[in-house]
């Protein structure tokens, strides 16, 4: 799934942390938000019944003669959760949108079980296709570029019912990046707000055919839909064009609405892009930081 | 509508599959796209608005077979056989005929009266002149605005006896192809 040149690439890159929420009861080499068991000092407090007797700073108590505790922040692990469009309309593309999106999941895990993170991958079109529970170690990201490997894009895509049919049989939180085209005629919002509500941190990488954002149509065009090869076609012009892509730039805004109103990354991503291009797609949306 | 050359005929099967072809040359061109709702065009979609196009689009082909059409026809040379009106005129020529009344002699009424019902005929059509005197008596069948018939009204003259106009009018009608009025004056 990823050349050596670009695994290279992806060592000198990390997933952002401001964009994690890690599991502070696991370890991992990633900074908590939680206060924990780690050694990087952070704070003093009073001692309270139930605390360590270890973590009682003895100096501050021969100076002061008050039972004083050392708090350190705690080292958490990254619960990842990659979820991968396997829909018709993913064939679409010089380099299929699914293509690309495997690539960026692939690299999205690889950064994952780089830095000890849990990560785990799900498949979908209109339900769950085919899912790997988050897990450590470096036999997962094998298994993710299996699956990734072995995905066949076909049937409809629904992505709310399949982020909701996901959500609701994952426990605990984590990041969720869900990569797809996002043109769903019932949107997708419902199903990111579930992922919320679940705890989850959905992030959004909507992958897109460049064909799909500037057609090219200078006649008379026969359009079938690959997801439903038995809806009638629609016949379109070069006059259709900007009013396709005023309701694409609608459907887009929408979806960036979301995002950022409830302060999740967002990347739009076309599927003609080199490695490079997506990989600063994904740090410009926050979604990936540089280790330097 | 008749057909001089109906064999040629056959030849439209070659237009017929000059349009398939033309038709198969230039199918509209066809795209998958990932979704139909974002290209959304009731009005273009219409049954109506799609033969527009279909017409606009194939308008060279259309064009093209409209000419091989119409030189298949000429070599069938179409002919068109046109049957001209036939009346029949029977003409009372018995003895009261002579008679003159205040307008003038009843005979030259008479013949007054068919010249006006000639005139009112379409060109070309076909009049049969029967004089009704003891005998009907078939004068000759005329076209209009020709000289036999004119000469003929005018050689009319009443006889001395009576009219039989029931025969008169029988053998108007029995006298070849049955015409389409028998004016009785």
């Amino acid at each position: 799934m990823l050349t050596a040149d670009e695994a290279r690439q992806l060592d000198r890159l990390a997933l952002s942390p401001s964009r994690t929420a890690p599991n502070a009861s696991a370890t991992g080499l990633r900074r908590a938000r939680t206060r924990g068991l780690g050694i990087e000092f952070q704070d003093y407090r009073h001692y309270q019944p139930g605390d360590d007797p270890r973590s009682i700073d003895w100096t501050v108590e021969a100076r002061l003669q008050q039972l004083v505790v050392r708090v350190t922040r705690g080292e958490g692990q990254l619960r990842l959760h990659l979820l991968v469009d396997v829909s018709g309309s993913m064939l679409l593309g010089t380099h299929t949108k699914l293509h690309i999106a495997s690539k960026m999941a692939a690299a999205q895990g690889y950064l994952a079980v780089e830095h000890r993170d849990a990560v785990g991958l799900a498949t979908f079109t209109e339900t769950i296709a085919a899912h790997l529970p988050p897990a450590t170690g470096r036999p997962q990201i094998f298994r993710i570029f299996e699956t990734l490997r072995s995905a066949q894009a076909s049937g409809r895509s629904n992505l709310n019912r399949a982020l909701m049919d996901y959500a609701s049989g994952t426990r605990g939180g984590g990041l969720a990046v869900v990569l797809s085209d996002f043109f769903q005629p019932a949107g997708s919002l419902e199903g990111l707000q579930y992922m919320l509500y679940r705890g989850l941190t959905p992030a959004v990488v909507q992958v897109v055919a460049a064909e799909e954002i500037r057609p090219e149509i200078e006649e008379d065009v026969e359009l079938h839909d690959v997801e439903e090869p038995s809806a009638a076609p629609v016949i379109v012009d070069a006059a259709a064009v900007a009013t396709y892509q005023r309701n694409v730039e609608h459907t887009t805004a929408q979806l960036g609405e979301f995002c950022s109103r409830h302060g999740l990354p967002w990347a739009r991503v076309e599927s003609s892009v080199s490695f490079e291009n997506q990989l600063d797609a994904c740090v410009r949306a926050g979604l990936i930081g540089s280790l330097t | 509508m008749a057909m001089a050359n109906p064999g040629a005929l056959w030849l439209l099967l070659v237009i017929a599959a000059w349009l398939l072809l033309g038709r198969n040359q230039r199918a509209r061109p066809q795209r998958p796209v990932g979704n139909l709702y974002l290209w959304s065009q009731p009005a273009s979609s219409a049954p109506a608005h799609v033969a527009i196009r279909r017409i606009r689009r194939h308008w060279l082909i259309l064009l093209q077979a409209a000419i091989m059409a119409a030189l298949v026809l000429a070599l069938a040379r179409p002919t068109l056989s046109w049957q001209a009106p036939r009346v029949a005129l029977v003409l009372d020529v018995s003895a009261s005929m002579q008679a003159r009344g205040p307008d003038g002699i009843r005979m030259d009424l008479a013949k007054q009266a068919a010249r006006s019902v000639v005139e009112s005929l379409p060109p070309g059509a076909q009049v049969l002149v029967i004089t009704a005197g003891p005998v009907a008596t078939l004068l000759g069948e005329y076209p209009v605005g020709g000289p036999g018939l004119q000469r003929a009204l005018d050689d009319i003259v009443a006889t001395a006896a009576s009219a039989d106009l029931p025969r008169a009018i029988r053998a108007a009608r029995t006298a070849g192809i049955e015409p389409e009025a028998v004016y009785v004056i």
